[in-house]
């Protein structure tokens, strides 16, 4: 039996091989992805192939007959349309047989993505997956290559710590307000400005059940916008500590030069609602909310640094936990591997 | 102390073992972030609950009444009430990690009560026998194990308040309830254990003044009035939002402490009986 009996291989460029500027130019949309699938089903001795395309890498899976070279798998590419293919093989990495299965099995965990143990990657694998059996492009050994990916990536999910923790600063929050307020549903975020973080920092706290949202702004056109995206009223600037009441968590992201939010001002709001904490979530710069404030009873006040440095801690912990993954998986890898071989 | 499985000292033994099982059990999971354990940890504390609850009714088919007669069973109760209300208010409001606290605070009551041999001694036969007497202490002991669940909610609420305090996340600060949960428990049980208390409180007077004088000391009278009128004021400042949050959480925490020292005068007999051997049941009953 040949070493890599089938030729199993992988052409791809991802985040490690090549800079954000040269992975724009040859990013796969749908369409071009389906222009590339019909291509490459025209290509000689390519029996299964699997393209992976996110905003962070084109990976290109293939099965061939028998010892086809890069040289040969390359030509066949020259010749797709909408896809720089002179960039991609520039800044592209060649594997074969256990080593491709390793690999998969590792970007399935997201092990091999720029945020450590994110699990968005899996979704994207699965997508493509679907992509290419509707394609009719996979076949056996790709189908139970990617069957065990998933699996995978469950394993390496429940089994080590590389999904530990939050690491962006919108789900790190969300996971600090679940701390103070319990269920997301039954709670109230004041948006106190329409800045980036802030505002994705909300969109985290929706995407996990928040559905009641007031924007309050100095520009009531641009509050009134960000206020329809998440369905709430939009109030002006000067409201906002008269409504802290109705309120359970607090988000500040203004431009203003100085403080907005004074301890004066949030202590009476606190005195008509005792028994019910309040979440304050300064990511301004200079701060918003005078940080006096967290020295009242019941107030949770986080910073951008305090955010930061939780996100850094998470991100620290589930590197450390990289390499027990990796070797784990590496194990998996091999024994699918000989089980492929063995099937064919 | 070597248990012998045929006695209902054993069924307590082996319902210890389990809950100290369950605990230790809970902690090495916690550490290793093993989740997957839970049905293990679940399965030795409601066997913990199962075997602690048989031998509460063989002590009480001995003793004709709530076992409630000596320190030993008075521990035993009151570890098997905060198992039962945690197993019930885990379904009610979601709390994680109560059973977790609970399975710690009833290792440590169940400890201590077969760790003194001469606590499980013959109950002292009453002069009246009147069942009022036996409601009054099942109520009370009852209201103890409420306090003892109101100490494990404000104590996490405690550890959760440091970890949002100290900018502490992840491990045992992720598992934990949220503080708007833990308050809001926080202040139905102080509720509940303070109604009950009362009624207790109030039954055991009416039983004084019928019989005054009769097997209480002025010591326990004292303590009691004493433990029910601090968690009697607790329950006002706290209404009244003059007390609220941590310094709540902390008052409920050394309260609870006192009211388990104030155990110990509240058990003072007078002369003491031969202990209770747990063989041949009925004919200890009959002695």
């Amino acid at each position: 039996m040949p070493e890599n009996n089938p030729y199993l291989f992988l052409l791809g460029s991802s985040h490690r091989t090549a800079p954000l500027e040269v992975r724009e130019s040859f990013a796969l949309g749908d369409e071009s992805a389906q222009k590339l699938y019909q291509q490459l089903k025209t290509a000689p001795g390519l029996n299964e192939c699997l393209i992976l395309s996110t905003c962070n890498r084109v990976e290109i899976y293939g099965v061939a007959d028998r010892q086809s070279s890069r040289e040969q798998f390359e030509l066949s590419l020259q010749s797709a349309n909408g896809f720089d293919t002179k960039a991609f093989l520039q800044h592209s990495e060649w594997l074969t047989g256990e080593a491709v299965v390793q690999h998969a099995f590792e970007v399935a965990a997201g092990l091999d993505s720029q945020m450590v143990g994110e699990t968005e990657i899996l979704g994207q694998i699965k997508d493509s997956y679907a992509g290419a059996a509707d394609f009719a492009a996979t076949g056996p050994v790709l189908n139970r290559l990617f069957q065990k990916s998933f699996q995978a990536a469950k394993w390496a999910r429940t089994h080590t710590g590389i999904g530990r923790g939050q690491i962006s600063i919108g789900n790190v929050a969300t996971d600090l307000a679940q701390r103070v307020c319990g269920e997301l549903p039954d709670i109230s975020v004041l948006l106190i400005g329409t800045g980036e973080v802030a505002e994705k920092t909300t969109q985290s706290l929706v995407s996990r059940g928040v559905n009641r949202v007031t924007v309050a702004g100095r520009n009531l056109i641009n509050a009134r916008k960000l206020a329809d995206e998440f369905n709430g009223p939009c109030i002006n600037l000067q409201d906002a500590p008269r409504v802290l009441v109705y309120h359970d968590i607090v988000i500040c992201s203004t431009a203003a030069p100085g403080s907005i939010l004074l301890k004066a001002d949030i202590a009476p709001a606190l005195k008509q609602r005792p028994t019910r904490p309040l979440f304050a979530i300064d990511l301004a710069l200079p701060r918003d909310i005078e940080p006096a404030a967290s020295k009242l009873s019941n107030v949770y006040l986080y910073n951008l640094d305090d955010l930061a440095a939780i996100a850094n801690e998470n991100l620290k912990a589930r590197q450390a936990e990289v390499e027990k993954a990796r070797h784990a998986l590496l194990e998996k890898a091999r024994r699918v591997w000989e089980a492929i071989r063995s099937q064919t | 102390m070597s248990p012998d499985l045929y006695t209902d000292r054993s069924l307590f033994w082996i319902g210890s073992v389990l809950y100290t099982m369950a605990f230790l059990f809970a902690l090495v999971s916690i550490k290793s972030d093993s989740r997957h354990l839970r049905p293990v940890f679940m399965t030795l504390l409601v066997g913990g609950f199962i075997f602690q609850s048989l031998g509460l009714y063989y002590r009480g088919v001995e003793e004709k009444a709530f076992p409630l007669a000596n320190p030993f069973e008075i521990l035993q109760v009151m570890a098997w009430c905060a198992i039962g209300m945690n197993l019930v208010l885990r379904q009610l409001f979601r709390l994680n990690m109560l059973n977790f606290f609970s399975a710690g605070l009833a290792t440590a009551l169940c400890v201590l009560s077969l760790m003194t041999q001469s606590w499980d001694y013959l109950p002292p036969t009453t002069g009246t026998g009147s069942p009022w007497v036996g409601f009054h202490a099942a109520l009370a002991v009852f209201s103890y194990g409420v306090f003892g669940v109101l100490a494990i909610t404000s104590l996490m609420y405690l550890i959760q308040n440091h970890g949002l305090n100290s900018r502490k996340s992840g491990g045992i600060f992720n598992l934990l309830p949220a503080i708007r949960q833990l308050e809001d428990v926080n202040g139905k049980l102080i509720m509940l254990g303070v109604s009950v208390l009362t009624l207790s409180v109030a039954v055991g007077f009416l039983n004084w003044f019928a019989e005054p004088g009769g097997h209480v000391g002025l010591l326990k009278l004292i303590v009691a009035v004493i433990i029910w009128a601090a968690y009697l004021a607790l329950l006002y400042l706290r209404n009244k939002h003059k007390m609220i949050a941590s310094p709540f959480a902390r008052a409920c925490v050394i309260l609870f402490l006192a009211a388990l020292l104030s155990l110990w005068p509240l058990m003072m007999r007078s002369t003491p009986d031969a202990p209770a051997t747990g063989t041949g049941m009925l004919n200890d009953a009959g002695k």
